[in-house]
Formats: structure tokens, sequence, C-alpha cells
């Protein structure tokens, strides 16, 4: 299933996925894009390292646990659902910090899809490697 | 083009149901994902076929253009999509670990092993 | 806040728990303590909705029509409640049973997402998000009943996962033609977009009543859907089952409650043929426990009569006479109140007799009164209330169903729901001589109670004192599910009343 070409590719490609996801997760907001297909996207990435390098590989690459990567997206996903709770507003209402010009516009919304972003690749790469293991 | 759809739409169901109807648990997933795709496909439909006009507000305007196509079935597609990914996702593992566990991928075998 | 307080702790407390998911003890401890959390939170938006009306609450502070609304009325309120108090006594009860490896498994974070899903099925205020929540529930639940991986466990949950999962493209479809239709999915608005339709074209309303109905009907475990249940809910721990024959079926029952005694307007054909349906469900659950001889099998098959019993008040909507009609509709959500407690106390009972004799096959049971004289009169408490023997909450709920099935006149109805009690209580009392009574055929190694932890003696004798509570003093549940039907038939009826339940109480984010 491996090729020495596909091996050769891979490493500058996951790389160009990799940050390619994270533009589509820093455009969401107002523009198509977000956290679930910034993850996605990613996830394809790791995928493409999985067929070329094996799951061990994969899993060595990462580093993190899967349900790790889950789980401090989820904890993300639940701190932007709070904080407009604590400051007086309704679940998950949105609340703007600052703007860096040209990259995103801070606040909860952006830590809500960064959240996003992690339990779907963290997910994801769960499936695969259960998928991909022997 | 309606026509187009609604069938397609029952396409995707005539077959989800065939393949659930074999014996092999891995046909019954792939039947079962042709099914929520046929499903999906509806909503999307129902919300009415129009091209080229989203309900995107341009900059300076004040609403989306006249005769917007209506953004609600998307975003519930959208929704419905990523639920069934997830779903997918782990009735594919499950058949795995069936199939392994089990030492075979008909459901009928799979009683007899049990019983 | 009140309103999203039951979905935000449980989504708390599975986010720590999956942190700190290799810590056993930490587990365990967060597990327990964020289910126990949960019912002073779901008794405090009880007394808000009891108190202030229904609490209608929109995510993110957009405005009506555009934000997803979240709204509790009387019937979402009691049924959160007692979904807390239950996942609160099957925590307890997971501590003393689920061993560690599927603790480290992330068992709690799971079952805290279950009990999200279901509060949140309960507490939406839109079709679509019903849908959701469904299916939070249900990824939690499959996780949950294949994890472990036993042979049995697998061939359960595959057919456990295949047959929801029809259920749930049935359902989008249903929203997807509800949506072209309504061109809305909000509750408090589809009742009088449904009724003019309903006026112009009837078959159109009819073809999606009966949509949604198979949808919920399979999940609810109706006749002749409902053969998932007895062949996956004896495969997981006693601990994931009592929590899913306790609330999983009911939440297809709150659907049914909120989209026909509300949503829907009252159509013949659909109705009667719920009503033929539900006496369906009521013998053949009872019909099919006969030939049983393991208890939780047996128990499986009385959750499916038992829903018979609660969908006859959905079907009963249909009649003519508002009075009956409301009368139904409060039977039904009594009925549903005991039926959770109930039933989830035999599969903590059926789980405890498996720890005691290794077994909870019938013919290797016996004498376990004489060994466990507690557990034993822990079995006879919600036995003889599902039977509906008096002074037992089962006693009050059926007594409510029957009078309310008479009064709309099918005496037919009225027999197959004695017939349906009688063989509940000829089951009951097969379980009794075979388990508790009679001498075991084999010299058996029985231990005694003493062997039982206080972890899963403690939720038993909870869920007992309520059902004796709910027998003795009936009225003040009663009272509740009154108002409870009160509130859904009117949001349904086009009138004065209607203007308040559509808007309900806008709560301000300052709570």
């Amino acid at each position: 299933m491996s090729s020495i070409i596909l091996r050769a590719t891979a490493r500058p490609l996951v790389a160009i996925l990799a940050i390619i996801s994270i533009f589509v997760l820093l455009r969401g907001h107002d523009a198509p894009g977000g956290g679930f297909i910034g993850g996605l996207l990613l996830t394809g990435g790791l995928a493409l390292h999985l067929v070329a390098f094996g799951s061990r590989a994969t899993a060595r690459a990462v580093r993190l646990e899967p349900l790790s990567i889950t789980a401090g997206g989820l904890l993300m996903v639940v701190i932007a659902a709070v904080v407009p709770l604590v400051q007086g507003d309704e679940l998950l209402q949105a609340q703007w910090w600052f703007a860096i010009p040209h990259v995103a516009k801070v606040g909860t919304v952006l830590i809500f899809d960064i959240g996003v972003y992690l339990v779907v690749v963290g997910t994801a790469l769960l499936i695969l490697l259960t998928l991909a293991e022997e | 083009m309606f026509f187009v759809f609604a069938v397609a739409v029952g396409v995707l169901f005539a077959a989800g149901v065939f393949l659930m109807l074999r014996p092999s648990v891995i046909r019954l997933v792939i039947g079962l994902v042709l099914m929520s795709h046929g499903a999906n496909l509806l909503i999307f439909v129902a919300g009415g076929l129009r091209r080229g006009t989203p309900a995107i507000v341009a900059d300076g305007a004040l609403s989306p253009p006249a005769g917007y196509a209506d953004p609600i079935p998307q975003a519930l597609v959208l929704t419905a999509i990523v639920i069934g990914f997830a779903v997918v996702a782990f009735a594919a593992v499950l058949v795995k670990r069936v199939c392994r566990v089990m030492g075979t991928d008909e459901l009928d075998r799979m009683r007899e092993e049990v019983a | 806040m009140a309103v999203v307080l039951p979905i935000v702790l449980p989504l708390i407390t599975a986010t720590i728990g999956l942190l700190v998911r290799r810590r056993v003890r930490v587990q365990r401890a967060i597990g327990v303590g964020g289910a126990l959390a949960l019912v002073p939170v779901a008794l405090w938006l009880l007394f808000r909705v009891l108190h202030s009306g229904p609490q209608t609450v929109h995510m993110g502070g957009w405005p009506p029509g555009f934000a997803i609304a979240f709204t509790a009325d009387v019937l979402s309120a009691l049924l959160v409640a007692v979904t807390a108090v239950v996942a609160a006594c099957g925590a307890v009860y997971s501590m003393g049973q689920i061993d560690s490896r599927r603790i480290a498994f992330s068992y709690f974070p799971l079952f805290h997402i279950l009990v999200m899903g279901v509060c949140g099925a309960f507490l939406t205020g839109d079709v679509f998000n019903l849908f959701v929540w469904f299916e939070v529930m249900l990824i939690a639940s499959f996780v949950l009943l294949a994890m472990g991986g036993e042979r049995l466990q697998m061939a359960g949950a595959i057919k456990y996962v295949a047959i929801n999962l029809i259920s749930s493209a049935v359902f989008l479809v249903a929203v997807g033609i509800l949506y072209a239709v309504c061109h809305s999915l909000s509750m408090a608005e589809l009742p009088a977009r449904l009724a003019i339709i309903a006026d112009s074209n009837p078959s159109l309303v009819v073809a999606m009543a009966a949509l949604f109905a198979v949808s919920f009907a399979i999940k609810a475990g109706l006749f002749p859907v409902f053969s998932w249940l007895p062949a996956s809910y004896h495969t997981p721990p006693a601990a994931v089952a009592a929590v899913f024959a306790g609330l999983l079926t009911k939440v297809g029952v709150y659907a049914f409650l909120r989209m026909f005694a509300s949503v829907f307007p009252p159509l013949d054909p659909v109705f009667a043929a719920i009503l033929v349906v539900a006496g369906a469900t009521m013998l053949a659950g009872v019909l099919g426990a006969v030939g049983q001889g393991d208890v939780r099998r047996i128990l499986g098959f009385h959750i499916i009569s038992q829903i018979g019993y609660i969908v006859l008040g959905v079907g009963l909507v249909g009649a003519a006479d508002p009075q009956v009609r409301q009368f139904a509709v409060t039977a039904a959500v009594f009925y549903t109140i005991h039926h959770i407690l109930v039933k989830t106390n035999l599969y903590f009972v059926a789980g405890a007799i498996e720890t005691l004799a290794g077994t909870g096959r019938l013919t290797r049971l016996g004498r376990l009164a004489q060994h466990a004289p507690l557990l034993a009169v822990l079995f006879l408490i919600p036995a003889l209330s599902l039977a509906g023997i008096p002074p037992l909450s089962g006693f009050w709920a059926k007594l409510a169903t029957l009078k309310a099935v008479l009064a709309a006149g099918y005496p037919l109805l009225a027999a197959a729901a004695l017939v349906a009690g009688l063989l509940t209580l000829v089951s009951m009392m097969k379980i009794w001589n075979s388990a508790f009574w009679q001498a075991p055929p084999a010299p058996a190694r029985i231990r005694g109670t003493a062997r039982l932890s206080p972890k899963l003696i403690g939720p038993m004798v909870v869920l007992a004192a309520l059902t004796v509570f709910i027998g003795l003093f009936p009225g003040l549940l009663f009272a509740w599910a009154e108002q409870a039907a009160v509130e859904l038939i009117s949001a349904g009826m086009p009138g004065p009343l209607d203007a308040n339940m559509a808007s309900g109480t806008t709560e301000g984010g300052v709570m």
C-alpha cells in the first residue's frame, strides 16, 4: 500500500494540510470555514500519514492520546458555553474581546471553534487508529 | 429538477433497504449510510432548489439578495451529516470488532454461535 | 439558566471525567458527584416551572425565531427531575458494580453524555433538536452497550444500532417534510401551522404524523418494532441496562406525548392506529415474557408491555371529549414517571440477583428470600407496583389509564389492559417463585444479602421508597401530571391560552 513516492510526499503534504486547516479554522466566523471543516482537513492529513507510515507511526507522531485531544476540545467548548453565563448573558452568547487584524477576532466564538477543531481531530483520529490497528 | 432529486432520494432509500436485507453486517452498515444520505438529500431538497442566491448579506447591503435560498435546511443537513459521520464511524468500528470476535460477518450465523 | 443547567452540568461532568479518565477512583468520585449534583438542579427547575410557568431560553442571546430554543414546561421539568433521580441512583449503583476496566474506558463520561442527551431531548423546543438530542443519547448508549466486547453484547449491539439508525433516518425524513410544509420546526409555532394545513390537506399531515409515529415507535419499543429491545437489554451490565430501561424508551414515549398530544392536530386515522398498536404492544410484551427463563429477559418484555399502557394515553388524545383527552394525557404522564422509577429498580434487583447467584437464569436460582430477605422485599415492592397492586404507584397509574380508556368508550382495550396486568402479575410471581421461594434444582452457591454492598442496596431503597410514596400520596404527582397535560393540550389548541404558551416566559440571563 505504501510506496516510496507516497512516503516522500506525505510529510510535506501533512504539513501543508495542517497549515491550511488552521487557516480555515481562523477565518471560520464570518467566512466559510470553521472548526469542524478545519479539523477534518487536519484529520485528512493524518489519514495520509497513516496510510504512508502505518498507524503506530501516526500515533507516535501525534504524541497525545486521541481521547485527550477530544477532552481538551470539550473543555474549550464548555468554557465558551459557560463564560457568557457567568457574565450574565445567555448560554453560548458570543463575547468578543479583541481583534487581530487579518488573522481573527478573538472571543468565546474562537474558543468554541478551536474546541470543535480539537474534538473533531481527536475523535476522527481515535476512529482511524481503531480501524487501522491490527 | 425536483423530479430528478425525488428519484435520487428514492434510489438511495431503495439501495439502502436492499443492502440491509442482505445477511452480511458490512452491507448492513453500507445500507444504513445510503439511507441516511437519502434522508439528508431529502431535507436539502425540502429547502427548495435555487442556484446562485446564497443567504449571505453582501458588503454594504442590508439584506440578502431577493429570492435567496433558505439557509435553515442547509444548516440542518450539515448537522445531520456530522451526526451521521459519527454514527457511521462508530458502526464501522463495531462491525470490525464483531467480525473479529465472531469470526463471521453474517448475522444468522452469529445467532447460532450465541445460542 | 435553570433550563439549560440540566444539560450543561452533565457535559461539564463528562468533560472533567474524560480529562482524568485513567484514574479510576477520581472517575468514580466525579461520576457520582456530578450525578448527585444534578438532582437539586433538576428539582430547582421543577420548582421554578411549577411556580412561574413554562420557561424558555434562547441560546446565544439570538432573537426568538433565530435562536435554538429550550423550553421547560411541567412535563419536561418532571421528566428531567425523574431522570436526575435515576441518574444519581444509576451512578451510585455503577460505583458498586462496574469493573475498573470499563471505568478506565470512560464509562462515567459516557454515562453523563447519555444523561445530557436525555435531558436535552426533554427540554428542547424544536423538532430538529429533538433529533439531535436523540442522537447524542443514542451514540452514548451504543458505546455503553458494546463496551466490554463480550460476544453476547456484540450480537445485541448490532441489532440495537441498526434498528435505531433506521429510526433516525425515518425521523430525518419526517423532519424534512415537516419543514418543507410548515417552514418552521419550533414546537411553539408548529401546532397553529399544522392545524391550517390539516384543514386543506389532511392526508399530508397524516403522512407526516405516520412517519414520526414509526420513528418514535421504534425508539419507544412499540409493537411490531420492539424486537431490538429484548435482544439487547439483557447483555450489558445491570447498571447500564437499568438506566437504559428507565430512560431510553421513555424518551421515545416523551416524543410521542409532545408531538401527538400537542404538536399534531387530532386526526382520526393516526390516533386510531396508535390505539391499536398500543393494545397490541401491551399484549405482545406480556406474552413474549411468558416463554422467557431469564430475569432480565422477562423484564425486557415487560418494558414493552408497559410502554403500551402509556401510549394508550397518547392514542386517546384523538377522543372527542376534551375532558377524556386531558385525563388520558394525565394518566400517560403519571404512568411514565411511575414506570421510570419502577423499571430501573427492577433491573437493579436483577443485577443484585446476578451478583449473588452468578446467573439470572430462573432454572438455576432459588431460595433467595431465605438467603437475602432484604433483596426479596426490594424485589416485591417494584414488582407488585409494576403489576398494579394497591397501594403502590402502579395501581394508580393503571387505574387512571383504565378510567380514561373506559371513558373514551373502548371496553375491548380496557379488557386487553386488564389481561396484560394479570399476566404481568403472573410473570412477577414466576420470578418470585423460582428465584426467591422454591428450592434451587441443584445445591447452588448463593451468597447472602450481607454480600451486597450498600452501593447496590442504597439506590434500590431510594427508588422503592419513591414508589411507595407515590402509591400512598398519589395526589401530588397526579396534580403535576394534570398540569402537564393541560399545558400540552392547550399548546395545541388555538385559544386564549395559546398566545401565552407560544411565547412562554422568556427568562433573562440574570439567574
